[in-house]
């Protein structure tokens, strides 16, 4: 039976220095992952920060970052999935790149967070348009989706999980203050609702807004279709690393058959 | 005050960018050593276009004076 191996990296914000990555890429490379996700915000500053920033060095933080997984890419053979910010004409536009050692595509986060203390909707350029299907590619026979972390509150987006039979969601957060038992609790019960295994990579780091203090808290995980968490890292530098099968998704299917329920009835 | 020469001034941006690969620099602090570094990258370009210019002029006069 088919199986993948899978990592998820939990950093702070690299700032201009990525060096440290050929350590996790080489380490990932020789328990042999094929495909790595790194959290929100960690290639680039987060969002607040961003704003206090020349659009040059930001331009200059993402070129040079794009440049280095690309050739990690190559060197390792793995297919990367990192959230990284675009300057178009003077604006943000805040995407997940989706690296190969071919190419670099880009999915565009369709729904961002839009409240008064946390408004990336109104800090970034991106559209807002009628939903689509996210990015999904294959990897070694599995089919992979990439969705923005804030994403994960739309059953529209997992709809597509069921509708092009994803294997596995790959999943980078920018999670902060308590929210733990939240975000654990949603991601288990998608991925049971929509048999299918969840890979979060969480940011770690810190942000100080007047007198508040944001805790980026770590948490990347590894989910199964049952719901259950296979691995979880705790709120430290530190890298996952797991093998992911073809028969629990297929077990999954076969059991509970919401597939097949749905489809009676349409 | 002695004025920077070339080399200084590429030995200067080369400091400003060791300093700026360090991930525990604080934000406010990369920022303000980033637009140094821009501002000291334009000075020795300068320096560097003026010595090019002296140079096609000094090669102008050779050629006039074989002439």
């Amino acid at each position: 039976m088919k199986t993948l191996v899978v990592a998820s990296l939990q950093l702070q914000t690299l700032g201009m220095n990525g060096s440290k990555l050929d350590f996790y890429f080489k380490n990932a490379h020789s328990k042999g992952a094929r495909l790595i996700v790194f959290g929100e915000y960690v290639l680039n500053h987060f969002y607040k920060e961003l704003a206090n920033m020349p659009i040059s060095m930001v331009r200059e933080q993402t070129d040079k970052h794009l440049a280095l997984l690309k050739s990690l890419a190559k060197l390792y053979d793995m297919t990367i999935v990192a959230p990284i910010v675009l300057c178009k004409k003077n604006r943000y536009v805040k995407v997940i790149a989706k690296i190969t050692s071919k190419q670099i595509a880009y999915y565009e986060q369709q729904i961002l967070i839009s409240y008064p203390h946390w408004d990336e909707q109104n800090f970034f350029a991106n559209d807002i348009k009628p939903l689509k299907s996210p990015m999904i590619f294959s990897v070694d026979g599995f089919r992979v989706m990439i969705m923005a972390g804030f994403e994960l509150h739309f059953p529209k987006l997992w709809e597509y999980v069921r509708e092009k039979k994803v294997d596995l969601v790959v999943l980078p957060t920018s999670s902060t203050f308590g929210s733990h038992n939240r975000w654990r609790e949603i991601i288990k019960t998608q991925a049971f609702l929509y048999g299918c295994y969840v890979l979060r990579a969480n940011r770690l780091g810190e942000y100080s807004d007047k007198d508040i203090k944001w805790r980026f808290y770590g948490d990347s995980m590894l989910v199964n279709p049952d719901g259950e968490v296979e691995m979880m890292l705790e709120d430290k530098e530190s890298m996952l690393i797991e093998e992911i099968d073809k028969k629990s998704i297929q077990e999954h299917r076969k059991v509970w058959q919401f597939e097949k329920a749905l489809q009676l009835r349409q | 005050m002695k004025n920077e020469t070339f080399e200084d001034k590429i030995a200067n941006a080369k400091s400003i960018i060791e300093k700026l690969m360090r991930q525990d620099i604080p934000l406010e602090e990369s920022v303000k050593l980033y637009e140094d570094g821009l501002k000291t990258i334009k000075e020795a370009q300068d320096m560097l276009e003026l010595a090019k210019a002296k140079i096609t002029i000094i090669e102008q006069d050779s050629i006039k004076a074989k002439e």
